[in-house]
This record gives C-alpha cells, sequence and structure tokens, in this order.
C-alpha cells in the first residue's frame, strides 16, 4: 500500500507532464532519423553492390589495381535474367596507392557508391601476397564495411583473371568461390580463413598463416555461340578499363571457365613464401582442423574411404634440460565407399590391416606437409604457440630461432582409427565363380603383411 | 530550498521526509540500475584496455576487478544504509553536516558530469564508428543528453523499470549469443598462459576496478532503495550490490572469454570495439547473418539507462551543493554543462583508451574516497534521529521515514 501510494503521489506532482515530453522527443528523434534526415542513410538504389573484389599490383610501385565484381542491377531487380549481353556481375577496375582511394575511385567511375559490406572474398595475388598482406589487413580491419568474416584467398597468377570465371553453373563469382572453398575443405584440400583468422596467426607467436589457394580453369569446349558475344561496358567505363577489364569478354570462343582450389599457400608471418601440394595440404588442414568427410584412395589394396574425426591434440612436453618432444592425437572415424578387387571386410584380419593402412596413409601426409613446412621454414601447424601456452618461458628462450628449431623437434604422431564402417555392404559384388572370396582375401592379407 | 530552522541545530531537528524515499523502487530494479552503471560500457571499451595489457589472462583481470569492486561495494553501501537507513549519502550529510555535503556534493557533481559527459561520448563512438560514419557525434551527444535529461526529469521509477526490463533481456540473450557463436570460440586461445606471471594481471586489474566502482555512485540513489517488507536497508542494498555485481561479472567475463577466444587476444587488443566486432562474426547458416543490430539495440538501450541514471544522480549532488530538495529541476541545465564537458575532454578514440587505463585511479580519487569520507561524517556526526535529548526540545514525529508524508517541525509546522 505504501508503495501504491507514493507512486501515484510521483505522478500527480507533474511526473505525467515529463513523460509526454519525453516521449514526444524519442518520437521526433526516431520520426526524424526514419524519415531520410539521417547524414548517413544509404539508398539501395544508390549503391553499387560489390561480392568480390581482387587486389594486384598496379603499374606504378606500390601502387594497387583493385578490381570489383559488382551485382549487375539491372539483372537482379527482377527486370530480366541474366543474359550474355546482361551478365549477373560485371567487373571494374582501378589503380591507386591504396585501397581505400581505389574503393573511392570505383565508386567514382559507377556513378553509384560502391557497397563493400556484401562483399565476401577478397582475392590477393600472389606478387602481393609475396609483398606481404599486412597493409591491406590492416585497411580491412579498419574499415567498417569490412568485416573480419570476409574470406582471404591467394590466386595464382592475376588476382582479377579469378573475378572472370561466368559460364558455370553458379553465376555470382564470390559465390562460385565460396562453395568451391567449402567443397575443397571437405576434401582436406583447403581451408577456409577469413580475414581476423589471417590477422590472429600472422600476429600470434609460433605460428604462421596459410591461405587457400585458387587457380582459373577452363571447362570443355560448349556450344555456347549464344554467349560469345561481349559484355556491354559499364557506362562511365574508361577505354582503358574497357582494354584491362576481365569483364570486356566472357567465354571467348565457348569456353567456360570456373575456379579450382589448388592447395594452400605459405606464409612466413604475412608474407607469401610458397605452397602446400594436395597430399600436404591434407596432412595440413588434418593437423588444423580435422577432417569432415574427406575422401581418401589407398593404393594397396585399392580402396576408397570417407574419414571424419579430429582435430588433432596437440601437446608439448617440456624435460628439465629444456628439451622438447611433441606428440599429436588424432581419432578418425573411417567410412569404405570403393572397394577394388575382391577384399572380404567381414573378417576382422583384414578391418586390423586395412585401418593399419589408412592410419599409415594419413601419418605419411601429416609427415609429408611438416616436411614441406620446415622446407619453407614457417610452423603452420602452430607448435611455437602450443609450446607458448603450455611453458611461456622455454618458448622465450627459444623463440628467437624457432623457424629453424622445430624441425628438429621430435614429433610423436599417433592416428587412431576409432571405427570402420564398410557403408551399406560388406562385401564387393562376385563377378565370377573361380574367385572364391576367402581365397582373394588371404592374397590380400598376405599383400598387406608385406612391410610397408 | 530546505534550511534548517533558525535556532534549530541539525542535531536536534528532525529530519524531513526524504525526497528520494518518495520514490522507492524494489531492490530488483536497484540492482538492475547498477548492472547497466557497469554493464554497458565495460563490455565497449574495457575489453581493449585490459586486453591490451595481459592479453588472454585478461578475463582474469576481469574476475579480480569485480571481485574487488564486489568486495568495497558490498561493505561500504551496507554500511551507509545501515547508518542512514532511507537516505543517500548525500542526503543524510545534509542533515548531520551540511558543510561536509556541500563539499562533497560539489566533488560528487563534478565527477558524475565528467562521467556523464564520457558515457556520450561513448555512445558517439559507438554509433560513429560503428554505424554511422558520416552522422557528426555532436547529433549523438544531444540526442543522448536530451534523452538522459528527460528520463532524470522522469524519475528513477521510469528508470529502474527500464533497467529491470533490459535485465532480464540481456540474461536470456547471453546464453544465446554465446550458444549461437560456439562454432567461433577456440578454448585454448583464452586457456591462462601467464607468460609474464601474474603482474599484468594485476595491472589490467586497475581499469576493471574503475568501471567497478562506478557502483559505488549508488550510494548517492540509496535512498530510493524500498527494503522489502521483513528485510533491513543494510541488507537490501547487500542484495542490490551483490546482484549488480554478479550479474555485471558474469556476463562481461563471458563476453570477455568469448570475445578472445573469437578474435584471438592480438587482435582484440587492437580493436576499438572488440565486443562489436565479435558480434559481427556470430551468424546462424543462411538464416541469421547479422545479429549486431539487435545487439546494437539493446547496448544503446543500456547505455541510455545509465546514462541517464548518472544523470539523475548528478542533479542530486548538485542539489546538495545547492540544497535544492527536488535537485530534478537542475537537469536541462546540466545538459549544457555536459555536453560542454562532453566535447573538450577526449580529441580522439586513441586518446579515450589510454584514458580509460587510468581510469580506476580516477574512479578511486572521485568515487571511492568521497564515499569514505561521507562515511566518517555520517559516522562522527550523531544522528538526528537518536539526539541526544537536550532539555525542554523535544523533536515530535521522530520517525520520519514513515510513509505518511513529511513530519511536522517543532512548532508544529510540516517542513516544505
Amino acid at each position: 500500500m505504501t508503495c501504491t501510494s507514493s507512486r501515484q503521489g510521483t505522478v500527480r506532482r507533474g511526473g505525467r507532464h515529463y513523460w509526454l515530453a519525453f516521449w514526444v522527443v524519442l518520437v521526433t528523434v526516431c520520426t526524424g532519423l526514419s524519415s531520410g534526415g539521417c547524414w548517413s542513410r544509404k539508398e539501395v538504389t544508390e549503391l553499387a553492390w560489390v561480392s568480390t573484389m581482387a587486389i594486384d599490383r598496379g603499374q606504378k610501385s606500390g601502387w594497387y589495381r583493385v578490381s570489383s565484381s559488382l551485382l549487375n542491377t539491372r539483372t537482379a531487380v527482377g527486370m530480366t535474367t541474366a543474359t550474355a549481353v546482361e551478365p549477373p556481375e560485371f567487373v571494374v577496375s582501378v589503380e591507386a596507392p591504396s585501397i581505400l582511394e581505389a574503393t573511392r575511385q570505383t565508386t567514382a567511375m559507377l556513378g553509384r557508391r560502391a557497397f563493400y559490406v556484401h562483399c565476401e572474398v577478397i582475392v590477393i595475388s600472389e606478387e602481393v601476397a609475396r609483398q606481404g598482406l599486412r597493409p591491406i589487413i590492416d585497411f580491412l580491419t579498419r574499415d567498417r564495411q569490412f568485416l573480419q568474416a570476409k574470406r582471404l584467398i591467394i590466386a595464382k597468377g592475376k588476382a582479377s583473371d579469378i573475378l572472370d570465371v561466368r559460364g558455370s553453373v553458379e553465376e555470382r563469382v564470390g559465390r562460385l568461390i565460396m562453395t568451391a572453398l567449402d567443397s575443397a575443405s571437405v576434401y582436406g584440400l583447403a581451408e577456409s580463413v577469413t580475414v581476423g583468422q589471417f590477422a590472429e596467426a600472422a600476429s600470434s607467436p609460433g605460428i604462421d598463416p596459410v591461405l587457400p589457394v585458387v587457380e582459373r580453369v577452363s571447362l570443355e569446349p560448349q556450344n555456347v555461340q549464344r554467349y560469345s558475344t561481349s559484355v556491354p561496358e559499364l557506362s562511365g567505363a574508361t577505354g582503358q578499363t574497357e582494354q584491362h577489364s576481365p569483364s570486356s569478354a566472357i567465354m571467348e570462343g565457348g569456353t567456360r571457365r570456373t575456379v579450382r582450389v589448388v592447395g594452400l599457400a605459405a606464409f612466413r608471418n604475412d608474407r607469401l613464401v610458397g605452397w602446400f601440394n594436395d597430399e600436404e595440404s591434407f596432412g595440413l588442414t588434418a593437423l588444423l582442423r580435422g577432417l569432415r568427410n574427406t575422401p581418401l584412395t589407398l593404393t594397396s589394396p585399392r580402396v576408397a574411404v570417407s574419414l571424419t574425426g579430429g582435430p588433432s591434440k596437440l601437446r608439448v612436453k617440456v624435460s628439465p634440460d629444456g628439451n622438447l618432444e611433441y606428440t599429436s592425437e588424432l581419432a578418425v572415424d573411417v567410412s569404405f565407399l570403393q572397394v577394388f578387387g575382391s577384399l572380404d571386410l567381414s573378417r576382422q584380419e583384414v578391418h586390423d590391416l586395412l585401418m593399419q593402412q589408412v592410419a599409415h596413409e594419413i601419418q605419411r601426409r601429416i609427415d609429408k606437409a611438416l616436411s614441406r613446412a620446415a622446407e619453407l621454414r614457417v610452423d603452420p601447424a602452430g607448435f611455437g604457440l602450443a609450446l607458448y601456452r603450455a611453458n611461456p618461458k622455454r618458448w622465450a628462450q627459444v623463440q628467437a630461432g624457432w623457424r629453424d628449431r622445430w624441425p628438429t623437434v621430435p614429433v610423436h604422431y599417433r592416428v587412431d582409427i576409432r571405427s570402420l564402417k564398410t557403408g551399406l555392404a560388406v562385401d564387393v559384388p562376385p563377378v565370377s565363380t573361380d574367385d572364391v572370396p576367402q581365397q582373394a582375401a588371404s592374397r590380400v592379407i598376405q599383400r598387406l603383411e608385406e612391410p610397408v | 530550498m530546505v534550511t534548517p530552522p533558525s535556532g534549530v541545530s541539525p542535531g536536534n531537528m528532525a529530519i524531513p521526509r526524504s525526497a528520494q524515499a518518495d520514490e522507492p523502487i524494489s531492490t530488483g530494479e536497484m540492482a538492475a540500475l547498477g548492472t547497466h552503471l557497469l554493464i554497458p560500457t565495460t563490455l565497449m571499451f574495457l575489453p581493449t584496455a585490459v586486453i591490451r595489457i595481459a592479453f588472454q589472462d585478461g578475463w582474469l583481470s576481469n574476475i579480480l576487478g569485480f571481485g574487488l569492486t564486489l568486495m568495497l561495494a558490498a561493505i561500504l553501501l551496507p554500511l551507509l544504509a545501515h547508518a542512514a537507513p532511507g537516505q543517500g549519502l548525500l542526503e543524510a550529510l545534509r542533515w548531520r553536516a551540511p558543510w561536509i555535503a556541500r563539499w562533497l556534493g560539489l566533488v560528487f557533481g563534478f565527477a558524475l558530469v565528467h562521467l556523464e559527459a564520457l558515457v556520450v561520448i561513448e555512445i558517439g563512438i559507438l554509433w560513429q564508428q560503428a554505424v554511422m560514419p558520416e552522422t557528426p557525434d555532436t547529433f549523438f551527444a544531444i540526442t543522448a543528453l536530451v534523452l538522459a535529461a528527460l528520463s532524470a526529469r522522469a524519475g528513477i521509477e521510469p528508470l529502474g523499470r527500464t533497467a529491470l526490463l533490459f535485465a532480464g533481456i540481456l540474461l536470456i540473450f547471453t546464453p544465446v549469443i554465446l550458444f549461437m557463436s560456439f562454432d567461433l570460440i577456440h578454448p585454448a586461445e583464452f586457456q591462462p598462459v601467464l607468460a609474464n606471471g601474474m603482474k599484468p594481471v594485476v595491472v589490467a586489474t586497475q581499469p576493471v576496478l574503475g568501471f567497478g566502482e562506478e557502483l559505488l555512485l549508488l550510494a548517492l540513489g540509496l535512498g530510493y532503495l524500498r527494503p522489502r517488507p521483513g528485510s533491513s536497508p543494510a541488507k537490501a542494498s547487500f542484495q542490490v550490490v551483490a546482484l549488480a555485481t554478479g550479474i555485471s561479472m558474469g556476463v562481461t567475463v563471458l563476453f570477455f572469454a568469448a570475445t578472445i577466444a573469437a578474435l584471438g587476444p592480438r587482435e582484440a587488443s587492437r580493436d576499438l570495439l572488440p565486443t562489436l566486432t565479435y558480434m559481427h562474426l556470430i551468424r546462424l547458416g543462411e538464416f541469421i547473418q547479422r545479429i549486431e543490430g539487435v545487439v546494437l539495440l539493446f547496448w544503446t538501450w543500456s547505455i541510455l539507462t545509465k546514462a541517464g541514471l548518472v544523470h539523475l544522480l548528478a542533479c542530486q549532488a548538485w542539489g546538495a551543493v545547492f540544497a535544492i530538495r527536488d535537485a530534478r529541476v537542475l537537469s536541462l541545465p546540466l545538459v549544457g554543462l555536459v555536453f560542454a564537458e562532453s566535447r573538450i575532454l577526449i580529441r580522439d578514440t586513441i586518446e579515450l583508451v589510454h584514458y580509460l587505463m587510468i581510469w580506476g585511479l580516477i574512479a578511486t580519487m572521485f568515487f571511492l574516497v568521497p564515499l569514505l569520507i561521507g562515511l566518517v561524517a555520517i559516522g562522527l556526526t550523531p544522528s538526528p534521529n537518536r539526539p541526544a535529548p537536550p532539555p525542554n526540545a523535544a523533536v515530535p514525529g521522530q520517525n520520519t521515514l514513515s510513509p505518511n508524508g513529511p513530519s511536522p517541525a517543532p512548532g508544529g509546522q510540516p517542513v516544505p
């Protein structure tokens, strides 16, 4: 009762008037903001939506050539569907001393404000990556349009070539690259890396970043005569842009192009220093983030399996005299998806020996990746970071020459095959009566028992 | 204006009914207001300041800082509530030691104007840097200040209810957000390393303690607190402190750790608003791509509530200086003072980050020390409620906290 009476007393003393004034001001401010009186307003019809950005080295020293793949709103807003003369995207390239200036020049050329919030992928050329990505990363993490979730990839050759891949199933370049990256990460060829992840790895002690690498590939020649016309250039584009822009003509001679992920790029701090090929990338991704339905084909016996598991648990042991020793465990589930020849998968001996073979093959690829990393003097697996976290004092002692030291540190890998699944069949389909499965299985076991 | 009647010493006169006691709010509402004093700005700029010093061990500093805050506030505020039940610090001092009340009011008045100017600057940075870069931050400052002034004039009750509503939303959304960002979090990133021992952790506690000591400002508004039936003011104030600090510590430590784990300590340390950047990264498949708009909405709501509360407390402080009973009349005039200070206080965001590094020292000097002085003054001054009865000076209506309205002063006339 006390509460009620005192609260009513408050209102009686004029609180109602203050509330009225409060709501009047609030509604006025909100209405003012929403009715276009805001300085930062962005009208959809005044924006040019950039879906992918490519950064190459400019002709002048220290300059960048920035190519932006923009959504063609003439086809995207429902006026018409994408055709040869009205492709879903077009490319505009500018040269500037900084990325910031390049974005402003792009806006000036387009007549609309280049809008990068929906730019999902940033392609960087090999040349630029070898010079170092720190200035680019700094811009991307500082500008509010480029969130840290943007994905970074390295192009073998020119980055702007990657934007010229129209003709594939996916019409938008950014989406095509994203799906290619996702697929590649499934089959263990690459790892999707965002701007933030790269920046963190490049600045952390004891770990070097990696980035996926893509290249442009041509598909088989198609009968696409109707696609051989040139794309009408955007109004306002200069003659120079027309000459150099990769969008000046698509699918010349009826050739469709797409992108392919070809492995990982090795960085020392922020500078590109080399490449990891297919098998090395497999080993590295298995270490870094594990396996996700990743296919693997054994050669002897010839069996295709799908692997799931990880990531590996890296532990470091520092002995009292300061010696280091790493152990890593990777637990993997294996599913057989294709068996060549006769192999009785229902037999336990076959299971055991195949598990050994799978584990051995994974370990071989990891070893190969680490050998390559040692050769490039990089530490993408984060051995140094593991030491820093476990024993920062010892890390401080070895930090200076770590890239030369870590290859000499013993690393014990253990690949555990947790389960072995045979899919929906336990045996291969019989093809003749003269090859008795048991005999075939015995032969396989003999072959498996030979020392690797 | 209320002045002691001539010929009656403060020690001998009855305390008129507390202005704050006219607008009681519940323990939950007061705790929610305390949460608003701590959370919004702590989540905004503190991660950068702390992680720059302690890197991935920064969340330990957060626990340590909030632990110290809890200890300080859990001792001092119940002590005040016990010594002067139903009154705020300055209110209690006005009738015990008016001279000290004026000087402390002056200190608190300037400190609160300073704090509100900082809050206004932070609102401007949040919106200008993160959302609307072309809009001048003066626009945000004026909008925030006008809203704060109007909400302060409306009184503590609307503020308390708004705060309580937000606290509920915060408690629901925190685990949801953390769950949505589960795939971003790498636990190895925030496992304690202590590469340089505990020293950076302890040093980084200083800004945390500065933000935490803002909770002590509730001492000025403790008169608003209405204990539950059967509960004492001291117990209620302890509950307020425990709830506010507990919720704030839990939420900020979780977001600290999640931000460090998602961005990495080095990226988080160079980010101006790392918590917002962390929110940028959260997405739920193709379904929910950007949640930072919702987060910004609640964040702004929270920080405006803080601005309103600080403005109200600033009015109380200046009201003590000028001996004004209902100090809310100072609400609009204070807008000009706060606006002027917000324009000249900080030159840029780098200066702000550096300034926050010493915020612990500033808060100790201008929040903790005046509170301690006030408490000592209250302790040394005989309570006018229980004066040594002078001969022929019977004071009627001693139970001045009675809800039945103002107590009659000597002579039978009610004190205005």
